[in-house]
């Protein structure tokens, strides 16, 4: 943990302040409010180590400075009167990311004018920081415009960096919120109050510290800038800790992949990783899959790049960037290893739907093989038969036997009874053919995708025509896996057809006289 | 009676309106496809269709889908379906929901004149017609237990008629027996097979059908 090396003797010099204020002698009635900001101002301190920002020093010191009056000496007191006013633009800084500049400038324009011309012993209700060793040129009335210079300021500079805070934190995704959202609202509320309090100076009662309505803003704006300094701690140190376990990436990883480790480090959900083949000459996810290289509406993209060559992107909510940036030397090890893996898978996924096109032209081939059959040369045998028979021919009866193994024929080079009924139906006519019993002890009614359904039907014909006695057969559909069982006087299964179900991500389990085959009816459409 | 014809093969159209006007009947009208036919039916208002169950635009089931939309919307005409296809199946799905008035044929069967006749004139008397091939497949499966076995072979014959659709008193006829003695055989047939459905519905087509297909 780096921190500035100042911060150790200002948190130091933060307590000894603390520690007088409460010591010393001074009324009971500004005791409380003493005490309240004291703690602001080590809470700013605090902040200001571990975010190494200068305004949360300069905020730390300003809300100190009128500590100091309990018995600090005169030349702290002045100095007190030139760095309170610079408590505003430290807040808004804190809040916002860029430095309000203009800010500071006017601020320190005001504070120092101010000091330079105000005389406390001309001022009737001055109650705080009255002694000034810095007065150069005293003049009542300057110091009083500008004192109401500085109370406009903050009414404006105050309610426009509220509104600021309010609209980037409307904008923020949801991710961003939780990597560096936290202090805009505490930070918002602490600007406001600043624009009460110049309100209050402009239009109200001269500030006393008895009257309520200054102890009410008082009191909301030491509540607010301690929720503010919380704020900026919490959103630092669990800045440090993501950005350390990005650091341990490759070491955490273990089975997890590389994008749920990285969606889980980051608390991005939305976070993925896309990884670049080469010899594809696209993107693809861990699974092999190909994914587009544009990212989704609203995402950001951090592509790794190696030697020229692009390795991977990574597309993300637009808050995680500073940690995707950090990603690439973290994770090169499991980044090569998932490539190299998902190149693997994509060339499997590309065999395997090269096998599914070559299974599914087979088919076409057959459906248009046995429409032929059906309608050319069934169609002319059953008009030989019709004019044989009107021609009183006895020779009618062996044009219908042709006919009959015809059809036979065809049912067999593709069954359309499959197509129009499903399972059910054609498992049932396999039966009816079949040279030995077949059994059918569970058939679902309901219909799969096409080449599931010919997969299925294909090897139950294969088990019902080879089979070398009677034979019970199960199909069943069971959490997006329809199962085929056969048992009994199963022959082997060939070759070709573990290849269809293989096309279809499926297996098949056999022993001498069982056969299970398993396919999965998620993806499979053809 | 007046027939409507419907098959995209010119042959098969040709040819059963030949036959049927040779038998007597008017064709009123031939068209080749399921669109086609169902405008006609509503035009021509005919006794009996024939239809080819198999037709554009998509060469499947549209012969089927055609029977069931006329046999809903036309409660009095009678359609017979005519197919290659030896599919119980589809014999079934076109009794599933109106099993009255209804036939599938295989079609080189209607090309026999008396059987084409003899198939509309049953359809014409609220009868169901089912091609007897398909009915000895069913029949003829092979079995590890047979449930048919308890039946004698003159109540297997009953049942075979009974499965191509003829009333008892067309079973009586084909089988020469008296009616009484037919009921007999039907109540012996239903009791020994266990079939719940009434013997003298039109239901009992469909269940003897579907017993024999699945019971065994």
């Amino acid at each position: 943990m780096r921190v500035t090396p100042l911060a150790v003797p200002l948190t130091a010099v933060g307590y000894g302040f603390a520690t007088v204020a409460v010591l010393a002698d001074v009324d009971p009635e500004t005791r409380y409010p003493v005490a309240v900001t004291v703690m602001t101002a080590l809470f700013l301190f605090a902040a200001g180590a571990v975010s190494r920002r200068g305004a949360a020093y300069a905020g730390g010191l300003c809300w100190l400075a009128p500590i100091w009056i309990a018995g600090g000496p005169s030349w702290a007191r002045s100095a007190a009167m030139v760095a309170v006013p610079f408590l505003l633009p430290a807040a808004a800084h804190l809040t916002l990311r860029r430095p309000p500049i203009a800010a500071y400038t006017i601020t320190a324009l005001l504070a120092v004018g101010r000091t330079l011309v105000y005389d406390p012993f001309y001022d009737p209700d001055c109650w705080r920081l009255c002694d000034n060793i810095l007065p150069a040129f005293p003049n009542q009335a300057a110091a009083e415009w500008l004192s109401t210079s500085w109370a406009a300021f903050a009414v404006v500079f105050g309610v426009a960096a509220t509104t600021r805070a309010i609209q980037d934190h409307r904008r923020m995704t949801p991710v961003a919120r939780r990597v560096r959202g936290l202090p805009l609202p505490p930070g918002a509320v602490a600007t406001a109050t600043f624009a009460c309090y110049g309100t209050a100076l402009l239009l109200g009662p001269a500030e006393r510290p008895d009257n309520p309505l200054y102890l009410a803003i008082f009191f909301a704006q030491a509540a607010a800038l301690c929720c503010l300094a919380a704020a900026v701690i919490w959103t630092t140190v669990a800045g440090w800790l993501r950005r350390a376990a990005v650091g341990r990436l490759a070491d955490d990883l273990g089975s997890a992949s590389l994008q749920a480790a990285l969606g889980r480090v980051t608390g991005d959900p939305s976070l993925t990783v896309a990884y670049w083949l080469p010899s594809y000459g696209r993107y693809v996810d861990s699974r092999g899959a190909e994914v587009p290289a544009e990212p989704e509406q609203g995402q950001a993209v951090t592509s790794i790049v190696r030697e020229g060559q692009p390795v991977a992107l990574i597309a993300h909510d637009p808050g995680s960037r500073e940690l995707t940036e950090r990603i690439g030397p973290a994770a090169r090890l499991a980044i090569d290893n998932e490539r190299l893996r998902a190149e693997v898978l994509a060339q499997i996924a590309d065999l395997r739907a090269s096998r599914t096109r070559v299974v599914a032209a087979g088919d076409d081939a057959r459906r248009r093989l046995e429409r032929d059959l059906h309608d050319g040369a069934q169609q002319r045998l059953l008009a030989v038969a019709f004019e044989l028979r009107l021609a009183g021919d006895p020779a009618v009866d062996t044009v219908l036997q042709a006919l009959g193994e015809l059809r036979e024929l065809a049912h067999g080079i593709f069954p359309v009874i499959l197509e129009e009924t499903g399972i059910e139906g054609a498992l049932w006519s396999l039966a009816d053919r079949a040279p030995f019993p077949v059994e059918i002890s569970e058939l679902p009614g309901v219909r799969f995708p096409p080449a599931v359904e010919r997969a299925v039907y294909l090897i139950a014909d294969h088990l019902a025509k080879a089979a070398t006695g009677p034979l019970n057969l199960r199909v069943e559909a069971r959490e997006d896996v329809l199962t085929l069982e056969a048992t009994g006087a199963v022959p082997r299964l060939p070759g070709h057809l573990g290849d269809r179900a293989g096309a279809l991500s499926g297996r098949v389990t056999a022993t001498a006289d069982h056969i299970r085959v398993e396919i999965p009816l998620a993806g499979a459409t053809m | 009676m007046r027939v409507v014809v419907a098959d995209d093969s010119l042959l098969t159209r040709a040819g059963v309106a030949y036959l049927l006007k040779q038998s007597g009947y008017t064709v009123a009208a031939e068209v080749d496809d399921a669109g086609t036919l169902l405008a006609a039916v509503r035009a021509e208002e005919p006794d009996l269709v024939v239809v080819d169950i198999r037709m554009p635009p998509t060469h499947t089931d549209e012969g089927l889908v055609a029977a069931e939309r006329i046999r809903a919307d036309h409660p009095r005409v009678g359609v017979l379906v005519l197919s290659q296809y030896v599919e119980p199946a589809y014999a079934m799905r076109l009794l599933r929901d109106h099993p009255e008035r209804v036939g599938y044929l295989l079609k080189e069967r209607v090309f026999d004149q008396a059987i084409l006749v003899d198939a509309l004139r049953r359809l014409a008397d609220g009868e169901t017609v089912i091609d007897p091939t398909i009915v000895s497949r069913l029949l003829g499966r092979q079995r590890a237990k047979d449930p048919l076995a308890a039946l004698t072979a003159r109540e297997r014959e009953v049942l075979a008629l009974l499965a191509e659709g003829l009333s008892n008193k067309a079973i009586a006829a084909r089988l020469t027996i008296t009616e009484r003695t037919v009921e007999a055989h039907v109540a012996q047939i239903f009791g020994k097979l266990g079939l719940l459905d009434d013997p003298s519905s039109h239901r009992r087509v469909l269940a003897v059908l579907a017993f024999i297909r699945s019971g065994g």
